[in-house]
């Protein structure tokens, strides 16, 4: 859950993949994969964690566009 | 070993059979193949040759052909770096000695798989902070614009939450306690999520509480009305807000008096 730059409250859904307003209830994005936290970066884009199964590592980190397009990052090792 | 390490291995074995036969016996060996390869990270196969001789590693994959020659490590031993720009299963060679040897596919996955991760904090434009369980108990810096990370710690046990305080210091909860994010112990609280306020305390829960740790280090209880509390908010009012994911609730601590109000709740699906 965070509280946004504009004072909204925002949070995931685990089930239903969805990201909501609390309070209003909109629905800002769906098509999360079992999202888990989330954050707002200084330049106020939103990330979430996908935290995959429990029996393998298979998480994601998405990104939430301001129209509520997921993307997710590729994530490379050094 | 890895099943895919055993496998190149066989097939290297394999591939003395299919060299020229004029040529004298030569045996290739492939190892540090990792259980996971991502496009984009550099790998470096380590190779055996026996006799001796400088190899070159083909890299095919669809139109794709990498080649890179390879540098001696050692008697016979040697090393070749590279990096698949995509996915998919890649095609390895080795040449070596006017041989060829085939080396079996090795599988390229598009993006780093990660162990149940717990919580996010963005730190600035670039940088996310990511906290990884299921084994692995560390802490990541992500860039967000390439995808690139690294680890920052392992010293936190069992890693859970992040925040960032008023002053840009990245606190840390976990199964043992409270921590900088360079491993300095804060306080002795177990904690999942956190959240720091300008005046230095710091706000926590657990599965049977929200809690205050004041920056004299005494410690408060809030309230103990929680159910897996999983998200935890300071908001800029001062008010406290927990989501709590056994009970798809969500509640507002006035942190002063101690009293508490339910936001929402009915929500039937679990909340982060």
């Amino acid at each position: 859950m965070i509280e946004t730059a504009d004072g909204t409250l925002l949070v995931v859904e685990f089930d239903s993949g969805r990201l909501l307003g609390i309070g209003d209830g909109r629905v800002r994005a769906r098509g999360l994969r079992k999202p888990y936290a989330l954050t707002q970066s200084a330049n106020r884009s939103i990330y979430v964690v996908e935290s995959g199964d429990v029996g393998h590592p298979s998480g994601r980190i998405a990104r939430v566009a301001a129209g509520g397009a997921v993307a997710r990052l590729r994530l490379v090792p050094p | 070993m890895s099943r895919l390490a055993a496998t190149l291995l066989l097939l290297a074995a394999l591939a003395v059979c299919s060299a020229d036969a004029a040529a004298p016996a030569r045996i290739v060996t492939l190892a540090g193949v990792p259980e996971t390869l991502v496009a984009g990270q550099a790998w470096t196969a380590k190779l055996t040759v026996r006799p001796a001789a400088t190899p070159t590693l083909v890299a095919t994959a669809e139109a794709r052909r990498l080649t890179v020659r390879a540098r001696r490590t050692g008697p016979g031993r040697y090393a070749a770096t590279v990096r698949f720009p995509l996915p998919g299963a890649w095609r390895l060679t080795v040449l070596a000695g006017r041989q060829s040897f085939a080396l079996g596919h090795i599988r390229v996955i598009p993006s780093y798989p990660l162990a149940l991760p717990a919580q996010i904090l963005g730190v600035d434009d670039r940088s996310l902070l990511v906290v990884e369980r299921l084994g692995r108990g560390r802490i990541l810096r992500v860039d967000a614009r390439t995808g690139r990370f690294a680890v920052v710690t392992t010293r936190i046990p069992s890693p859970w939450g992040l925040t960032q305080d008023a002053n840009g210091r990245v606190l840390v909860s976990g199964g043992n306690g409270i921590y900088e994010l360079g491993g300095r112990k804060l306080a002795a609280v177990p904690a999942s999520p956190i959240a720091a306020a300008t005046n230095g305390d710091i706000y926590f829960a657990d599965e049977s509480r929200v809690g205050r740790i004041g920056r004299d280090g005494r410690l408060e209880t809030l309230t103990t009305d929680v159910v897996a509390p999983h998200g935890l908010v300071l908001r800029r009012d001062g008010s406290l807000v927990v989501a709590h994911s056994g009970n798809g609730r969500v509640l507002r601590i006035d942190p002063a008096t101690r009293t508490t109000t339910v936001v929402t709740s009915g929500f039937a699906t679990r909340w982060g």
